[in-house]
């Protein structure tokens, strides 16, 4: 379905039509919105003024998407956590994060409910221990580097290396046995309806 | 590395997380045209990613949506980098008149260093022409003192050893002036030059004027008041004390 979804926003956007450019954001502005929000330690302005200018980059060079290398989100997850790296690093912003106390544990609330093309998403971070959503976090959500991480942290850079294998192993194995719920399911039903038919 | 080995190292993670070198990066590119059957695993990490991401989503304030599509709109046409418009007849019209106007400008800064030349060549002019009037007015006077009634010219007896001498000594005992007017003179080296000498009866010569005799042929001298004879001798330059007798060029009575 995603692909379909996907397929469908990257003709629109080609075409200039501005339909893909709402479906784009339905579907993905929150993931897209988190990744730079985290990346800009909860800065919402920047956040949003990131967002901006990664959709603006996306519309303009949507024709460079090439689906053979990496799927749209992840073309489109750089894009916007590239923008926010390079926000980061203006003085500007520097400047008004030394003046400011931000509280690193608060965060905005979360989205829930996963779009179309997910599944149910507490079901998916169930079971990914607080350590592999960690470093997932620190380095896909909030642009660390491993080294940034590790002497943050002090965590080893062996153990980073490990852990994030071991989470995205965790949610791959999680991803297919939702959908293999979600097969056994619908072929249940389909039977079920066919012998009520009867 | 064997796929299972790839499989476990946890580069593919590293890959589409962008947290391996240029160099790894590369590896990793290789190993997956190697072994088609990762492009699977590749797939699958960034579904996972994916849904990772949208489940920490965080959703933006209501009204972004429309402030971002709305700027995008106003900003979407991006115009193409075109070609500069050569067929644009102001842009010729333009290029024309700067040409023009570089060329006018030029011509100016011609004329005006033709100006100053000729200017300068004015000046030069006038000058030679103030100074050509300054020497004809001399000359005048010297006339008008030559045509004077006391005036005596009286011609110089070369010596046998500069018999080519020929001079006419102008003197006037009442305004007490001498001149002497040149019709040839013997050649004389650049360190040498003319002088006038007055002889009086039982006295040493007295130097008088030194001249080269190439500027003017009418010099005016020394009026020696008693002189009973004037010489002329060829001396170094600057003249001297003692007349050199050996070059003793002539001689009047007075």
């Amino acid at each position: 379905m995603a692909t379909e979804i996907n397929k469908e926003i990257v003709s629109r956007m080609i075409a200039r039509d501005e339909a893909g450019l709402r479906l784009l954001y339905r579907h993905y502005s929150d993931a897209l919105y988190g990744i730079a929000l985290r990346t800009l330690r909860n800065n919402e302005a920047h956040a949003e003024d990131a967002l901006q200018k990664a959709f603006l980059k996306i519309w303009n060079s949507i024709s460079q998407f090439d689906e053979s290398k990496s799927t749209l989100f992840t073309w489109m997850s750089r894009i916007t956590r590239n923008t926010a790296i390079d926000i980061s690093r203006l003085k500007s912003f520097q400047a008004e994060q030394k003046s400011e106390t931000v509280d690193p544990n608060v965060h905005k609330t979360e989205v829930t409910t996963i779009k179309t093309d997910t599944l149910d998403s507490s079901a998916l971070l169930e079971g990914l221990d607080d350590k592999y959503s960690f470093v997932l976090e620190h380095l896909y959500l909030k642009g660390y580097t491993q080294k940034e991480l590790s002497e943050e942290f002090d965590i080893p850079l062996g153990t980073i290396k490990t852990r994030v294998k071991k989470a995205i192993d965790i949610l791959r194995s999680r991803l297919k046995n939702e959908k293999k719920t979600f097969l056994g399911l619908f072929i249940l039903i389909t039977i079920l309806i066919l012998i009520f038919i009867r | 590395m064997t796929l299972e080995e790839i499989r476990a190292s946890g580069i593919l993670e590293q890959y589409v997380l962008q947290l391996l070198s240029e160099e790894e990066s590369q590896r990793v590119e290789a190993y997956m045209q190697e072994f088609p059957e990762l492009t699977q695993d590749y797939l699958e990490i960034q579904h996972a990613l994916q849904s990772f991401a949208q489940a920490k989503g965080i959703a933006p304030r209501k009204g972004l949506e429309e402030e971002i599509i709305s700027s995008i709109k106003s900003d979407k046409i991006v115009p193409p980098k075109q070609k500069p418009d050569n067929s644009n007849p102001f842009r010729l019209l333009s290029i024309l008149l700067g040409v023009a106007l570089i060329g006018f400008l030029f011509y100016i800064m011609r004329i005006q260093n033709q100006l100053t030349g000729v200017q300068q060549q004015l000046i030069d002019l006038q000058a030679s022409c103030d100074s050509i009037s300054a020497i004809n007015t001399a000359r005048f006077a010297l006339l008008e003192n030559l045509r004077q009634p006391d005036n005596q010219p009286l011609r110089m007896t070369p010596t046998d050893n500069y018999p080519e001498t020929q001079l006419v000594f102008h003197t006037n005992p009442g305004t007490q002036q001498n001149f002497i007017q040149i019709i040839n003179l013997p050649q004389i080296g650049n360190n040498q030059s003319f002088q006038l000498w007055s002889l009086k009866e039982g006295e040493n010569p007295i130097p008088l004027t030194v001249f080269t005799g190439q500027d003017d042929p009418i010099v005016p001298v020394d009026f020696e008041d008693g002189t009973a004879t004037y010489a002329i001798t060829i001396e170094p330059a600057g003249g001297s004390q003692v007349p050199t007798l050996t070059q003793l060029i002539g001689t009047v009575g007075v």
